[in-house]
C-alpha cells in the first residue's frame, strides 16, 4: 500500500482462498490464459538485453501468478461491469488514436485496497477499492491513463531489468562475497547492502510514478474529462494509515430479532494488548528510515498542478462509476461468500442495507447464507483460515467490530440466530430456492424451537 | 503441553525472506532456535515467542532476534538481542506492565533475565549466576508442569525461581518487581540439613505463595510438604502452613482469591500414611487467611463419598482417578477434573525405552475416561461426570511407589492425556483439553483433541481431530482461553498454516 503505484511486481491479492470461481465460463477462461500466453510469449521473445534466461524466468513466474489469481477467483469477470468500464476505457482509446490497446486488458481485482497496476504485457489491473474511492469518471479515467503510460515508457521492463542488476550485478556480488567471508557481523552488513539496494530500486519507481503521472496526463487530457480530476484521485490516495473499511456497521439493528434478541455481549471487545504501540516494534524492519520519509503523492500533486489550467475538481461526470460502485459492491459481496471472507461480507452487508422494512432484498439471502457459513465453518474449526484476526495496529473499528463479533458467537448462539433471522425475514428474501434451502437448514439445527 | 508447543521447532520456520539473490537469502535468514507460548497461571496465552539466532558477533557474542506475536497470531515486536553464544531462550511470562524473558547460558554459567516494557523497549536486565550443578538441576525441573523458572506478579513484577546448590539441594527466588517497589530475595536456608525444592503457586499483588518439598535425602520417602505466605512487596514471610501429621496432605493446585484468601485442593492421607507411599483417603479443599489460619475445610473421601457413586457407574477393578484441577466456579461450586487410570503389566521394554529415568519398571498405567466430580460449596459431592476417551498406556515410573504417586509424577512429565484446564473467570466458563486416542470401528485409529467445556451450568464437548490425510501434519497449539491454535504442515509443498479457532459451544 505504501507503494501505491509503484509497479507493483506482483499483484497480492488480500485474501486468496481455493473456491473455484463460479462466474468464469471455461471459454473464456481458456482465451484469457491463451491471451497470458500469446502476450507474455511475444514479451519474452522480443527482450534483447543481456539477462535473457533471468527476465524469462520473471514473466513465467508472473505469468502463473496471474493463471493462479484468475484460478483463485481474486478478480471479477462480469459482463455487465466490464461494459461499464468499457465506457471510459474507449473514451481514452478514442482521443488518443496512435496508442495500439489490441493486448490490452484490464483485469477487475477483488480488492478493497484502492489500487492498479501494469503488468507490462497490456494487462492491467484495477481494484474494486479504486471505484468506491473515486467520486467521478473522470477520476478514474486518470487512472486507467496513468497506468497506460506506464506501459508506454515500458516501465515494467525497467524495473525488472533494474531489479536484476541490482541483485545480480558483478558489483553487487563482489559486495556479497566479501560480506559472506566475514566471520562476525554478516548479517548487519547484508542488511545494510540490502536497504541500500531497496532505496535505490525505490528511487527509480518513484521516478517512474512521475513519468507516468506526466505522460498519463498528455493522455488524459484529450479525453474531455476534467482534468483537475487527476490531483483529486491523488489527494484521496495518500491514504498513508487511513483505514480503508470504517463505514459504520449498525450490527444490533439490521441482527437482531424478537425471537432471540441481539446480546449486547457478542460485541463486547476483548482487550489483549502486550504493548501499547501504533505498530510493530521492529528492529528489522527498513522502511522505517528509507520510504517513509520521502512523502511521494504531495511532490506528485504539486507536479501535476503545473500542467493544469483550471483547478476545477468537483466538475466531473458520476455516471459510469456509479454503476461500477454498484456492480462491485454486489460482486464484492458475492465473491467474500463464496470466498469465505465473512467478515468482508458482513461488512458491505451492513454498511450498505438501507432498504426499507417491507421490501424485498438480496440482502436477507445474502445474511442467511452468511450465518450459514458462519455455523459450518465454525463447527470444522477452520473459519480462522479465512477471517484474519483482529491487528492491534488496524484503525479500522468497524470492521474489527464485525471481526470480534463473528469470534465472539458460539455456535450455539448463530444457530439460534439464524433460525430466527431466517423466521421473521422470510417474505423479504429476493430468492425464493436460497430463503428455502436456508429456513430448513436452520429449522434442522433447532428441533425444539416452535 | 510441552510437547505441543516444541513441534514448532520441528517444522522449523524461518521468518522474512528479503532478500532476492539466493547467496543474500542465506545470509539474511534468521534461524529458528526455539518458539513457545507465553502462558499465565490459568493457561492463558498471552502471546507467543520466537527466538532465532541472527548474525554472528566479536568475542563469541551472538545477535539473537525475539520475535513476539499477540494472542491474535499478530506480530508485534521484533527485537533485537546480544549476548554470549550459546543463549537459549528457557521461558517468558508477561504481567501487564512488561514481557520479561529468561536466558539461560550454559557455558558462561547464568541465567538473565530482560524485561520489555509496554514500548516494547529493552528495561534491565539482571544476572544470577549459577553452578553447573544448579543448571543440571534447573533444567530438570523445568520439564516439569508444577515448575516455572519465571513466574508473573500480575501489575507488580516477576519471579525468578531458580535452584540452589546449598549443604544439601535448595532453591531461591528473586523478585524483579515492574513498578517502584524493591527487588527482593526468597529461598531455602543455606544450611538446611533436608532437600528443599520450592515454587511459586499462587501470586498476586499481596501475597506471594510457595509450595516446598521437602525430604532428607534423595533416595528419601519422607516427603513434607509446607505452604508459605509471603508479602509481595517486601519479600519477607507472612506465615507458613504446614501439613497436619494426623492428616497429611498432597497439594494439587492453589490459589488466591479476590478477598486474598488462599484456597489449597488436593488429597489427603491418614495420619501417619506416607504421601509417596500410600493410597489417599479422599479429596480436599481449604480455605486459609493470610494469618494462616484455617477458614472452612471440606473434604470428599473415597470410601464413603466418591465410591458409592462411582462403583454405581463403573465397576472395574483397581481403578484409580488421578486429580489434575480442581476449578471453583462462580456461584461457589467446585468441579474437579480427573482421569481414569489402571495399573497393568506392561511389554518388557516399552517403560524402560520411554522414561529411561523411571528405572527398571515392569508396570505400566492405562489411563481412560475423563471424568468431572461436581462438588457444592461446602464440598459436597454432587454428581460424576464421565467423557469417554481412547485407551492410552505410559509405563509406571516405580512398581513400589503408590499408584497415585506415580500417576503425580506421569503427570509432570506430560504422561497423562489432559493437556491443560484454561479458566474464563469473566464468563464463568472452564475448559478442560486432552487428548483422545479414538478406537473407531472399521476405521483406523484417530487422534483428537477434545475439550470439556464447562458453560452455563452445562457441559458440552467439542473436538479436533488431528490427522489431517497423507502428507500432512496437523497440531493443536495452545491459545488464548477459549481458543486453539491449529497448525497444519504439507510435507510435501512444505508450506504451513497457523490459524486460529474458538473451540465450539454448541
Ligand atoms: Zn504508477
Amino acid at each position: 500500500m505504501r507503494l501505491f503505484f509503484a509497479l507493483t511486481l506482483f499483484l497480492v491479492p488480500l485474501c486468496h482462498s481455493n473456491a473455484q470461481s463460479e462466474t468464469l465460463s471455461p471459454k473464456l477462461k481458456d482465451s484469457i490464459f491463451n491471451y497470458l500466453d500469446q502476450s507474455i510469449g511475444s514479451k519474452i521473445a522480443s527482450y534483447q538485453g543481456e539477462n535473457k534466461r533471468k527476465v524469462s524466468e520473471f514473466w513465467e513466474e508472473r505469468k502463473e501468478k496471474i493463471k493462479d489469481d484468475i484460478e483463485n477467483n481474486a478478480f471479477i469477470f462480469d459482463d455487465a461491469l466490464n461494459s461499464e468500464l468499457n465506457k471510459i476505457i474507449s473514451q481514452v482509446y478514442a482521443a488518443n488514436p496512435e496508442v495500439d490497446p489490441s493486448a490490452f486488458y484490464f483485469f477487475v481485482n477483488r480488492s478493497p485496497v484502492p489500487n492498479a497496476a501494469s503488468y507490462g504485457n497490456g494487462s492491467f489491473s484495477l481494484n474494486t477499492g479504486l471505484f468506491s474511492l473515486a467520486e467521478n469518471d473522470d477520476e478514474l479515467a486518470f487512472i486507467i491513463c496513468h497506468e497506460i503510460a506506464h506501459y508506454l515508457l515500458s516501465h515494467s521492463d525497467t524495473a525488472i531489468d533494474s531489479h536484476i542488476e541490482s541483485y545480480e550485478s558483478k558489483e553487487t556480488r563482489k559486495k556479497v562475497n566479501k560480506i559472506s567471508n566475514r566471520d562476525v557481523g554478516k548479517f548487519s552488513k547484508a542488511m545494510e547492502l540490502l536497504k541500500d539496494i531497496n532505496y535505490k530500486l525505490y528511487k527509480k519507481s518513484r521516478s517512474a510514478e512521475i513519468e507516468a503521472d506526466s505522460l498519463g496526463m498528455e493522455l488524459f487530457k484529450k479525453t474531455g474529462y476534467n482534468p483537475a480530476s487527476a490531483t483529486s484521485i491523488l489527494a484521496k490516495l495518500d491514504f498513508e494509515k487511513k483505514a480503508i473499511l470504517n463505514k459504520y456497521a449498525p450490527i444490533k439493528k439490521h441482527l437482531h430479532t424478537n425471537g432471540y434478541p441481539f446480546k449486547d455481549n457478542w460485541l463486547k471487545k476483548e482487550n489483549n494488548s502486550l504493548f501499547d504501540l501504533e505498530e510493530s516494534s521492529n528492529d528489522y524492519s527498513f522502511d522505517k528510515d528509507s520510504t517513509k520519509t520521502h512523502p511521494a503523492i504531495p511532490k506528485r500533486i504539486e507536479l501535476l498542478r503545473t500542467k493544469i489550467a483550471s483547478e476545477d475538481e468537483n466538475s466531473g461526470v458520476p455516471q459510469v462509476i456509479h454503476m461500477l460502485k454498484e456492480i462491485s459492491l454486489a460482486k464484492t459481496i458475492e465473491g467474500a461468500i463464496e470466498n469465505n471472507q465473512l467478515d468482508i461480507a458482513l461488512f458491505y452487508l451492513l454498511t450498505t442495507h438501507e432498504s426499507a422494512d417491507d421490501e424485498k432484498s438480496r440482502f436477507y439471502d445474502q445474511m442467511a447464507l452468511v450465518l450459514k457459513k458462519m455455523y459450518e465453518l465454525k463447527k470444522e474449526h477452520s473459519i480462522g483460515k479465512y477471517v484474519a484476526p483482529i491487528s492491534p495496529f488496524s484503525e479500522e473499528e468497524e470492521l474489527n467490530k464485525i471481526k470480534q463479533f463473528i469470534s465472539n458467537l458460539e455456535p450455539k448462539n448463530i444457530r439460534k440466530l439464524g433460525y430466527w433471522f431466517c423466521q421473521e425475514n422470510k417474505d423479504l428474501f429476493a430468492n425464493a430456492d436460497i430463503q428455502k434451502e436456508t429456513h430448513a437448514y436452520f429449522k434442522k439445527l433447532n428441533p425444539n424451537i416452535d | 503441553m510441552r510437547k505441543l508447543i516444541t513441534l514448532l521447532i520441528v517444522l522449523c520456520i524461518t521468518a522474512t525472506g528479503f532478500a532476492q539473490s539466493k547467496k543474500l537469502e542465506s545470509i539474511t535468514e534468521f534461524k529458528l532456535q526455539n518458539s513457545g507460548a507465553i502462558l499465565n497461571k490459568d493457561k492463558d496465552v498471552d502471546g507467543y515467542y520466537f527466538f532465532y539466532l541472527v548474525d554472528k558477533l566479536k568475542k563469541g557474542a551472538r545477535e539473537y532476534g525475539i520475535q513476539v506475536l499477540d494472542n491474535n497470531l499478530n506480530e508485534v515486536a521484533f527485537k533485537k538481542y546480544v549476548a554470549q553464544k550459546g543463549t537459549i531462550l528457557v521461558d517468558s511470562q508477561f504481567n501487564n506492565d512488561g514481557l520479561m524473558f529468561a536466558f539461560l547460558n550454559k557455558k558462561e554459567r547464568h541465567i538473565k533475565v530482560v524485561l520489555f516494557d509496554r514500548n516494547a523497549e529493552q528495561k534491565e536486565t539482571s544476572t544470577v549466576e549459577l553452578s553447573k550443578k544448579e543448571i543440571t538441576w534447573l533444567m530438570a525441573m523445568n520439564q516439569s508442569e508444577d515448575f516455572n523458572i519465571l513466574t508473573s506478579v500480575p501489575n507488580k513484577g516477576f519471579l525468578l525461581t531458580v535452584i540452589k546448590d546449598n549443604k544439601k539441594i535448595g532453591y531461591k527466588t528473586f523478585f524483579y518487581p515492574t513498578d517502584d517497589s524493591r527487588g527482593w530475595r526468597y529461598g531455602s536456608p543455606e544450611g538446611s540439613k533436608e532437600i528443599v525444592t520450592g515454587a511459586p503457586m499462587a501470586t498476586n499483588e499481596k501475597f506471594i505463595v510457595i509450595n516446598e518439598m521437602s525430604k532428607p535425602g534423595m533416595l528419601s520417602k519422607k516427603l513434607k510438604i509446607t505452604t508459605k505466605i509471603l508479602n509481595t512487596e517486601t519479600g519477607k514471610l507472612v506465615t507458613t502452613i504446614k501439613s497436619d501429621p494426623k492428616k497429611p496432605k498432597l497439594i494439587t493446585n492453589g490459589l488466591l482469591n479476590e478477598n486474598n484468601q488462599l484456597i489449597l485442593m488436593g488429597e489427603y492421607f491418614k495420619g501417619g500414611d506416607n504421601i509417596m507411599k500410600d493410597k489417599s483417603q479422599g479429596l480436599f479443599v481449604e480455605v486459609i487467611d493470610e494469618t494462616g489460619a484455617t477458614l472452612t475445610e471440606n473434604t470428599a473421601s473415597w470410601s464413603k463419598d466418591i465410591n458409592p457413586i462411582l462403583k454405581a457407574k463403573d465397576d472395574k477393578k483397581n481403578s484409580y482417578i488421578y486429580f489434575h484441577d480442581i476449578v471453583p466456579t462462580a456461584d461457589g461450586s467446585f468441579y474437579a477434573i480427573g482421569e481414569k487410570f489402571r495399573k497393568t503389566a506392561s511389554a518388557a521394554g516399552i517403560a524402560a525405552a520411554v522414561l529411561s529415568r523411571g528405572g527398571n519398571s515392569v508396570t505400566q498405567l492405562t489411563i481412560t475416561d475423563a471424568l468431572v466430580f461436581e462438588f457444592d460449596k461446602d464440598f459436597a459431592l454432587k454428581g460424576i461426570q464421565t467423557f469417554e476417551k481412547g485407551k492410552s498406556r505410559a509405563p509406571s515410573i516405580s512398581d513400589f511407589g503408590s499408584p497415585q504417586l506415580n500417576a503425580h509424577v506421569l503427570k509432570n512429565y506430560g504422561a497423562f492425556d489432559h493437556i491443560y484446564t484454561q479458566i474464563d473467570k469473566e464468563n464463568d466458563r472452564f475448559y478442560a483439553c486432552f487428548i483422545d486416542y479414538e478406537r473407531l470401528k472399521g476405521e483406523k485409529n484417530k487422534n483428537a483433541f477434545k475439550t470439556i467445556i464447562y458453560d452455563e451450568g452445562e457441559f458440552s464437548q467439542d473436538k479436533i481431530y488431528l490427522e489431517a490425510g497423507k502428507g500432512k501434519i496437523t497440531r493443536v497449539l495452545p491459545a488464548k482461553t477459549g481458543n486453539v491454535v491449529i497448525l497444519e504442515y504439507d510435507k510435501k509443498a512444505k508450506t504451513m498454516d497457523l490459524h486460529m479457532e474458538k473451540l465450539n459451544i454448541d
